[in-house]
């Protein structure tokens, strides 16, 4: 059984907040309201959300500011953030620090529901290591990831041509070539395809072909937030400007 | 002689002047017999002259230099000195139609310039009550009319031969233009702000609604009660006209500034036709591809608005035509309709805000396309014939490729 997709839905408007909670409840979500900034950060404080919906417009902290402190507690969580108006100045800056989406109220409940199912929707994720770590195995698993492995780069290369792989996590030390020439060549077979480098050692860990890196031994938490960082990379790829309706 | 050339003063039109006038020889000699008086007294004359010269603003911005003021005020002691020398030949006429020019060439507005001939008259007479008497004041006051008034006819002469009328007419041609514009622009910004006001407003219990509505159509989407489906529907239908409403209200408050690249015509016309309901309306299409420089996203609001409306004004059916031309730098997107046309006076309203002739509509429509187009740097005109058609054509920079 995979672990509910649970969304945190911020406004101030209350029957706005409770209207999107009975829609995410009735979709399969777990919903959490909260009405204000301050309550939303308290949330995440206690629990982990896979996704934040949350106003710009409200009374004490607003939605772009609760955001950047949320980035700060939990800092893969998509956020997606909604205004009745258009303030260009917070947009941008909304944007800028990586917000998932900025969109136009009256939103669309069917838009909304688009993007989180996209965002919930199974990653399908490749570990290509000699010797697969079972954290990383089952905390992907139980994240809704569908995942599978490959122990050589030969294998992670054809498995990359197939091009049903959102994500390949690569072992630094994977057999057969060497972790640079392997992601070179994934990129050739799937220009789309998240590499992410999984290494002891931090210095291996930048490539222009890279999306992040990994550092072993693996923190939960750290593959937690792979897998949302995955996710958003994902939505964004596939929605792209619909994403930035304001 | 240039000037009585230029302004026809022939010696036949001279006379003809002096004759309407009722200038006659008595009349110059009236006026020689006070010349001596006149040429005692001219520097207090002249002084007077300019104490009231001085003391009006439109008058005195003409003499910030010191040396001018006194190089004028020995020319004005000729003038004044000529009208007792009794001469009416063609060279006082010349030296009179110079005078004139020289005022309107400093662009001497005329009421301020002809204004000085009335106080010239009161001065004059002045002196010679003090100097000479009443009696004697009142016997040349006719004949110092006569040519005074001979000056003025040829000051307004020189005023309208120089040129400085025409550009004042013109002036004043633009200005109202301007004072118009500034109004109409205010009246706008007030509706701008009211409007947007209460659109950002109601978007805020719409979003309730539309989520709620949303989730009741998930709910009983599939109740077999036709009586609840057919509410919803129309719960759903009015939630999207009332959103489209206040989607126009909010356009036409903030138009952006318009982010002008070089963009195809046709793939403007393409995305606006796209989601386009045409039902039994034909669609003739006419265009040459070129590309012109415009904000795609504006472009293709102004368009769809026109289309809609276009397929609204034919609910018979009927044809639309879109064309496109270019002419040098000036590059053109018509849409024609052969739907009910407007007469003259809905016609000279049609980009009014809150104009609407339709039963459903707040009129904002074509309003924010005019904007809008004015904020691409284009222009849009129309012209219809009630019971035929409209065309509407939106005019827009091509781009130098």
């Amino acid at each position: 059984m995979n672990t509910p997709f649970k969304i945190l839905v911020v406004d101030d408007n209350r029957s706005l907040a409770e209207a999107l909670f009975d829609v995410f409840e009735a979709k399969g979500y777990q919903p959490t309201v909260a009405f204000d900034g301050l309550e939303a950060l308290d949330k995440i404080r206690q629990q982990h959300f896979d996704c934040v919906l949350m106003d710009i417009r409200m009374p004490g902290l607003s939605g772009v500011d609760a955001f950047k402190e949320m980035k700060k507690l939990a800092p893969s969580t998509p956020v997606i953030l909604m205004t009745a108006y258009s303030v260009a100045g917070l947009i941008e800056e909304a944007r800028s620090e990586g917000a998932l989406a900025i969109l136009q109220k009256p939103v669309d409940p069917k838009k909304i529901i688009g993007i989180v199912d996209e965002l919930k929707g199974t990653s399908a994720v490749l570990i290509a290591d000699p010797r697969p770590e079972t954290t990383l195995l089952q905390t992907l698993t139980e994240r809704g990831a569908r995942v599978a492995v490959a122990t050589s780069s030969a294998d992670a290369i054809r498995a990359a041509a197939s091009g049903e792989y959102d994500a390949i996590l690569l072992s630094a030390e994977i057999e057969g070539l060497t972790s640079p020439d392997t992601i070179a060549l994934i990129k050739r077979c799937d220009p789309k395809c998240l590499i992410i480098l999984m290494s002891a050692n931090p210095k291996e860990s930048s490539s222009p072909y890279t999306f992040a890196a990994l550092q072993k031994p693996f923190k939960i938490n750290d593959v937690v937030s792979l897998l949302e960082r995955i996710r958003s990379a994902k939505v964004q790829e596939k929605l792209g400007n619909k994403l930035f309706e304001v | 002689m240039d000037l009585i050339d230029k302004f026809g003063m022939d010696e036949k039109e001279r006379n003809d002047r002096l004759r309407f006038l009722d200038f006659t020889r008595e009349d110059a000699e009236r006026l020689k017999s006070i010349h001596d008086v006149a040429v005692r007294y001219q520097q207090d004359v002249i002084d007077r002259l300019y104490e009231h010269i001085l003391s009006f603003d439109e008058t005195r911005q003409f003499f910030t230099n010191p040396a001018v003021l006194e190089r004028v005020k020995e020319l004005q002691k000729q003038y004044f000195i000529q009208l007792t020398e009794g001469r009416t030949d063609v060279a006082y006429f010349e030296n009179r139609l110079r005078v004139g020019d020289a005022h309107q060439r400093i662009e001497l507005l005329p009421q301020w310039y002809l204004g000085l001939y009335s106080k010239y008259v009161g001065l004059i007479i002045d002196q010679i009550r003090r100097h000479e008497g009443d009696a004697k004041a009142l016997e040349i006051l006719p004949s110092l009319m006569k040519l005074i008034f001979l000056d003025v006819g040829l000051a307004i002469d020189a005023y309208i031969g120089g040129g400085f009328i025409d550009k004042l007419r013109q002036e004043r041609r633009v200005s109202a233009g301007l004072r118009e514009e500034l109004a109409r622009k205010e009246r706008l910004a007030i509706l701008g702000q009211l409007a947007g006001g209460v659109g950002h407003e109601l978007r805020n219990p719409l979003a309730v609604l539309q989520t709620s509505m949303y989730f009741l159509k998930m709910t009983l989407g599939d109740v077999e009660d036709t009586k609840v489906q057919k509410h919803l529907g129309l719960m759903e239908q009015e939630l999207s006209n009332a959103n489209e409403i206040i989607t126009n209200l909010l356009d036409f408050s903030r138009v952006r500034q318009a982010e002008r690249i070089r963009v195809s015509m046709a793939e403007i016309i393409r995305i606006a036709l796209e989601r386009q309901d045409f039902g039994s309306v034909q669609v003739d299409k006419d265009i040459n591809d070129f590309n012109v420089l415009a904000d795609p996203g504006q472009m293709r609001q102004v368009l769809t608005n026109i289309v809609t409306n276009a397929i609204q004004a034919m609910p018979k059916g009927g044809r639309l035509s879109i064309t496109t031309g270019r002419n040098n730098g000036d590059a053109w997107i018509s849409v024609a309709d052969s739907g009910v046309g407007m007469d003259a006076e809905t016609l000279s309203h049609i980009f009014q805000p809150l104009y609407t002739t339709k039963p459903k509509g707040i009129g904002l429509g074509l309003a924010v396309c005019e904007s809008l187009v004015r904020a691409n740097g284009g222009k849009i005109t129309v012209t219809s014939d009630p019971g035929k058609g409209s065309t509407f054509t939106v005019h827009l920079a091509a781009s130098g490729d």
